[in-house]
């Protein structure tokens, strides 16, 4: 069935379009939820939510372009997401400045030579902010004006949080390397 | 080197690792799409309540004020019913008033046989004939014819007869 058609069927509340609309991008959206929440079951609450109000709103959803539907889809799970994550505990921002990490210790095939694992790894342990953060810019293609708004702190707050996230990474690399080589 | 190039790796090393966290993503495919349809369905059956609900609100509120509106309109009719019987009351009590008043009129108007109307003329009596009296002589030439030996009675008595006048009384 072609995605038009999904989603005029899934309008009318067929459940057979809503299956294929699930299944269609649910392991996307588990994807990244779980790079937002880190926790198994708070992913399933916020996919619980997200996806019944995918359906519930789709009626009020304009399809235009393939991407359309994933970005409107993905948008509802990252709000959810953050909305479960500021339900547990109150995401802390800090706003004190922190200076642009250089790396000079390690060669660019050091570091394209880390595991798959460890990477997700060090992104699961990076503090909630950072992980939001890095995760909505450097991963989802989010503007740092549109993560503002979204976790409703400034612009510079978004920047700083980058920059700490980062340096958590390398830092974190850094560290899985000397264990690794001792 | 950049540090925008951490960026770029991890996302690499997570677009190579799409199928991560799937063995857990499969294991909760099922139960989270059995609790979306339940929540799905609850929200029809809440949304359906919630309209239910809107709906026998707005009733009551119209009966009410259908029910208010039709008390009033009873109250009005009441009070409408009271004028207007006090208003036929009072139509017939000067229907009575008219009626009475015209049969007066009426009969005032018929000359009925046991009715007599007398003009009351009050004669004024005056004394048509007024004595006047007046002293006068009258000499009455009578021719008489006397006896010879009752003449000197005849004269006395007929002077006696006479008004009592000076030439009478001169005469005697």
């Amino acid at each position: 069935m072609e995605i038009r058609e999904v989603i005029k069927h899934c309008k009318s509340g067929n459940q057979l379009a809503q299956s294929i609309l699930f299944n269609a991008h649910y392991n996307q959206m588990y994807h990244l939820s779980m790079r937002i929440l880190s926790n198994h079951h708070d992913v399933e609450d916020a996919l619980i939510i997200s996806f019944t109000k995918v359906f519930s709103s789709i009626q009020r959803f304009e399809y235009r372009g393939e991407n359309s539907l994933v970005k409107w889809i993905k948008t509802i799970v990252i709000n959810e997401s953050i909305r479960q994550l500021n339900g547990k505990n109150k995401i802390n921002f800090d706003e004190e400045e922190f200076p642009e990490y250089a790396m000079t210790t390690m060669s660019d095939s050091e570091l394209y030579d880390i595991d798959i694992e460890q990477v997700y790894n060090i992104i699961e342990a990076l503090p909630a902010g950072y992980r939001m953060v890095f995760n909505l810019f450097a991963l989802e293609g989010y503007s740092h004006k549109e993560i503002s708004e979204l976790l409703n702190i400034t612009e510079s707050t978004s920047k700083s949080q980058l920059r700490k996230a980062r340096t958590n990474i390398i830092e974190s690399i850094n560290k899985t390397k000397k264990n690794g080589n001792e | 080197m950049e540090t925008n190039k951490i960026d770029f790796i991890v996302k690499k090393a997570i677009n190579e690792s799409e199928n991560y966290y799937d063995s857990k993503a499969n294991s909760a495919k099922e139960r989270i799409w059995n609790q979306v349809q339940l929540q799905s369905s609850d929200k029809h059956t809440s949304h359906f309540f919630r309209l239910l609900v809107a709906a026998c609100i707005l009733l009551f509120i119209s009966t009410s004020v259908v029910s208010i509106l039709n008390m009033n309109a009873w109250n009005r009719i009441k009070i409408l019913v009271a004028l207007n019987s006090a208003l036929k009351n009072k139509a017939t009590m000067n229907y009575k008033d008219s009626s009475i008043a015209e049969e007066t009129v009426k009969s005032a108007n018929v000359n009925s046989s046991d009715t007599a109307y007398i003009r009351n003329v009050a004669a004024v009596i005056k004394p048509v004939v007024t004595i006047q009296q007046t002293t006068d002589t009258v000499f009455i030439n009578q021719i008489v014819f006397v006896e010879k030996n009752r003449l000197r009675n005849y004269w006395l008595l007929l002077i006696k007869t006479l008004p009592q006048t000076p030439s009478i009384k001169k005469l005697q």
